[in-house]
């Protein structure tokens, strides 16, 4: 027995433990920011930045749930508020970057469209962003300014299950930020500034964080000429 | 049969046991603490759409497999064929694959691109991804292997000798299929589907990845309970205890009215 | 005519056998367990394949490998009464009889259940028979068809001593009334006896001997068939009625040709002495009683010596000997049957 159970508590005490041997900063960031969060950590030059991409909901519920996040990156001030609600953000969280949407179509546009209004056309395969995430609530703003109405065929959980199913081929269409199209190897058409919502991205350093200095060193980091620089070079508004 | 009695088991035995009953049990005690009981009902009625789509979409999907299982489980059973091991890996492949690899190799042949996909579009202007057909299809790939598994065990079950006897009177292949061991194998096949329809209720991240996600049409419990997390984590919860209880009875009445 | 000539090779097992039988006789038949009894049935059931030879069934070409023939089992036309009847578990009596009938004609089922004495039976669900009833049951399944070749195996074989019997007699009584080629394979002599004209003696896959159960038992040409029958059984060398026998001893027999020689002693016809006998007996011989095997009426004894015999007496006058003695043993030689090898 000594045997049996010794074996399920060193396993589980060693998996449970694994991350505090080497400081890590761990970042929870939005689905929509995956690549350039990357070249921001490369960047920054901190060797132990562990990136956690998920949904901004799933984001929330983690942090709910008592996740070890440090900092959490969000697409929309939304999520950022639900945190700072939940009593889990130290501070105030911090404006860094903005986007915008676009329209995501098949590489070079084969069924010509242009503006927002072709979406409506009958027959077409249009999935849009959940409204439960960032994405789909400026998604539903931008139709709204619009006064366009869509029936999607989907509504994704994250911004990159859109764009994935235009680039699958499976949607004709699909609304996702400016910066989704960056080397995505698709085509997008541009939307009018009168009615596309701008997005707003906040950094927020957790109560609960490991070393809350190096925490609050990574968010003035993002707000930097340089990380502007990198977040410009992937279409962001910084 | 000797009762068992717990004298008969070590007591090393019995701690690790209910170690692991405790990692079992523990999230449902926890989902069970967490309940906001006064909300249940008024929950379970703003889901009702999504359980609909459910109840559809897993016994739906459960024909399908049935209908392809059980010849699969015959085949495994009876065939005398070289790549049987080949075949039973291949057919317990979704049984361990992540769901959402399920769903995109469903994407990569099923899909509008797909070989299988587009010839459906050209022939029959069929297209699967964000449909209703397309959510049956993700829970019928994911609950195949169980009915197809568990009947080739109760296929193989049987007396051979029987389907001999059959054959000497007349009976040919169909006959002693349809007539001699399809009974006979009964309360395997009907504990096969019983698993595969409780694989295909809980089925997300085939079908999310697959058919998509819309209100009414591919968002089926498991699907709505992921998004109410970020609307009203409350709301998941009644829904999340419902699919546990319906999922827990329908496996505890099927085992007491199959075991015999 | 049903002509069978084949030879089929099994894990292992190979049975090659040939014989022919007409529709007016029952065959049986007999061999020790392992012996391909079974094997030969399902052969001629098409339930397992030959590697060689042919099954012709009034010219009908039932199996052929050489000529790349094979009818499926549903394509002959067999009843195949199989050794624990194997029932459908799953349907009554009536609905297994009538398996095999297509649906217009299922009061066929009813007819046959009737003639066997099994109508009270008929919803009854195999679980609830006894073995003979059970046993009838898949007899009348077979029957129901009017196949052209009957196959019993073992009928009696998981039928209890009480009804055995009564179960035999109507077994005896079907196999007389059925029109076609009837064989049954059973392990048992007295079967074989009570219920077939002929007998093909089945050893390690091959026959030793064909024949009629009068023929085995006065002129038994293996030491098996001769223990099957329960006869004494020599081989040796016959020169002026006196034969030789491989152990060295010799059997004086009345009529006997010269050359290889079998021959075969009833056990009744073996005496026993306390004293050497006087008088005409040719055979006379001292001997040890080895073991004392006593049945219902008779009592078989062994005796070992020059010449190893069993001897069959009385129980009254077994009573007089034990184990382990010595006894006179006196054999006429009008009782020693002796035939070419």
């Amino acid at each position: 027995m000594r045997g049996g159970l010794a074996l399920v508590a060193v396993v589980l005490l060693g998996t449970a433990c694994s991350g505090t041997g080497e400081r890590h900063l761990i970042v929870g960031a939005a689905s929509s920011m995956t690549e350039v969060a990357h070249r921001l950590a490369d960047s920054y030059g901190l060797a132990h930045i562990e990136l956690s991409v998920a949904g901004s909901q799933v984001l929330v519920a983690q942090v709910r749930e008592g996740a070890p996040l440090d900092v959490v990156l969000t697409a929309d001030a939304g999520t950022a508020r639900a945190l700072v609600d939940l009593g889990a953000v130290a501070g105030r969280p911090i404006l860094f970057a903005r986007n915008r949407l676009a329209i995501a179509v098949a590489a070079g546009n084969p069924l010509a469209i242009s503006e927002l209004a072709d979406l409506a056309r009958p027959g077409l395969t249009v999935v849009l962003a959940a409204p439960e995430v960032p994405a789909g609530q400026y998604t539903a703003r931008l139709l709204e300014n619009a006064a366009v109405s869509i029936s999607p065929s989907s509504l994704e959980p994250s911004v990159r299950s859109v764009l994935a199913k235009v680039q699958l081929g499976e949607a004709d269409a699909g609304i996702v930020y400016q910066t989704d199209l960056e080397r995505s190897g698709i085509s997008g058409v541009e939307l009018p500034d009168e009615i596309n919502p701008v997005t707003e991205y906040y950094a927020a350093v957790l109560k609960e964080a490991s070393d809350p200095g190096r925490a609050e060193a990574f968010v003035a980091y993002l707000q930097t000429p340089e990380a502007a620089g990198i977040l410009r070079e992937f279409g962001f508004l910084a | 049969m000797r009762p068992a009695t717990a004298g008969n088991i070590p007591a090393r035995l019995i701690a690790l046991a209910t170690l692991g009953l405790v990692l079992l049990m523990g999230p449902l005690i926890g989902l069970l603490i967490r309940m906001p009981w006064t909300r249940l009902l008024g929950d379970v009625g703003d889901a009702g759409t999504a359980v609909r789509v459910s109840v559809f979409v897993s016994v739906s999907a459960t024909a399908v497999a049935a209908g392809l299982g059980v010849p699969l489980g015959w085949v495994l059973a009876r065939g005398r064929f070289r790549a049987r091991a080949v075949l039973r890996a291949v057919i317990l492949l979704p049984i361990v694959l992540p769901p959402v690899v399920s769903g995109v190799a469903l994407l990569a042949s099923l899909g509008r691109s797909g070989p299988i996909g587009s010839v459906l579009g050209e022939l029959f202007g069929l297209t699967l991804p964000f449909t209703m057909a397309g959510a049956v299809v993700a829970a019928a790939f994911v609950a195949l292997p169980f009915v197809a598994l568990v009947s080739e065990a109760g296929f193989q079950g049987l007396d051979r000798n029987l389907e001999d006897v059959a054959a000497t009177l007349g009976a040919g292949p169909w006959r002693r299929f349809r007539r001699i061991a399809l009974p006979q194998a009964l309360p395997a096949l009907g504990a096969g589907l019983v698993l595969g329809w409780a694989r295909a209720i809980g089925e997300f991240g085939a079908t999310i990845t697959f058919a998509g996600n819309l209100s009414g049409r591919t968002q089926t419990l498991p699907l709505a309970i992921f998004f109410e997390l970020e609307r009203d984590p409350e709301a998941a919860f009644s829904l999340s205890l419902v699919l546990v209880l319906v999922s827990l009875g329908v496996l505890f009445t099927a085992r007491r009215a199959w075991s015999r | 005519m049903l002509s069978c000539h084949i030879a089929a090779i099994r894990n292992g097992f190979s049975l090659s056998v040939g014989f022919d039988l007409t529709t007016e006789e029952v065959v049986a038949v007999v061999g020790p367990n392992g012996a391909g009894k079974t094997t030969l049935l399902r052969v001629l059931a098409g339930l397992d394949p030959v590697q060689a030879g042919s099954v012709v069934v009034d010219d009908e070409v039932w199996e052929d490998p050489g000529r790349r023939i094979r009818l499926a089992p549903e394509q002959r036309r067999v009843g195949y009464v199989p050794q624990a009847a194997l029932l459908f578990p799953h349907l009554d009596v009536r609905h297994n009889v009538a398996f095999g009938l297509d649906r217009h004609q299922a009061q066929a089922a009813d007819a046959w259940l009737d003639r066997l004495g099994l109508e009270p039976l008929a919803d009854a669900m195999p679980h609830e028979l006894s073995g003979g009833q059970a046993q009838l049951v898949a007899f009348a399944r077979a029957q129901v068809r009017r196949p052209r070749l009957l196959l019993l195996d073992e009928p009696l074989a998981s039928v209890d001593a009480a009804n055995r019997t009564a179960i035999r007699r109507v077994i005896r009584r079907e196999l007389r009334d059925s029109p076609g080629y009837r064989v049954l394979v059973t392990h048992d002599p007295l079967e074989a006896a009570a219920l077939a004209d002929r007998v093909v003696v089945l050893d390690e896959g091959r026959v030793t001997q064909i024949g009629s159960v009068d023929d085995l038992r006065s002129r038994p040409r293996s030491r098996y068939v001769a223990e099957l029958v329960g006869m004494n059984f020599f081989s040796g060398h016959a020169s002026a009625g006196a034969i030789t026998l491989d152990t060295g001893a010799t059997l004086v027999s009345a009529e006997v040709p010269d050359g290889p020689a079998l021959a075969s002693v009833h056990p009744r016809a073996v005496s026993l002495y306390f004293e050497r006998p006087a008088g005409s007996p040719r055979n006379v011989w001292l001997g040890t009683i080895s073991t004392i095997e006593p049945s219902l009426e008779q009592v078989r004894v062994h005796v070992t010596g020059p010449i190893d015999v069993v001897a069959e007496v009385t129980r009254a006058g077994a009573a007089a000997f034990s184990e382990g003695e010595p006894v006179w043993v006196a054999v006429k030689a009008s009782e020693v049957t002796g035939y070419p090898q």
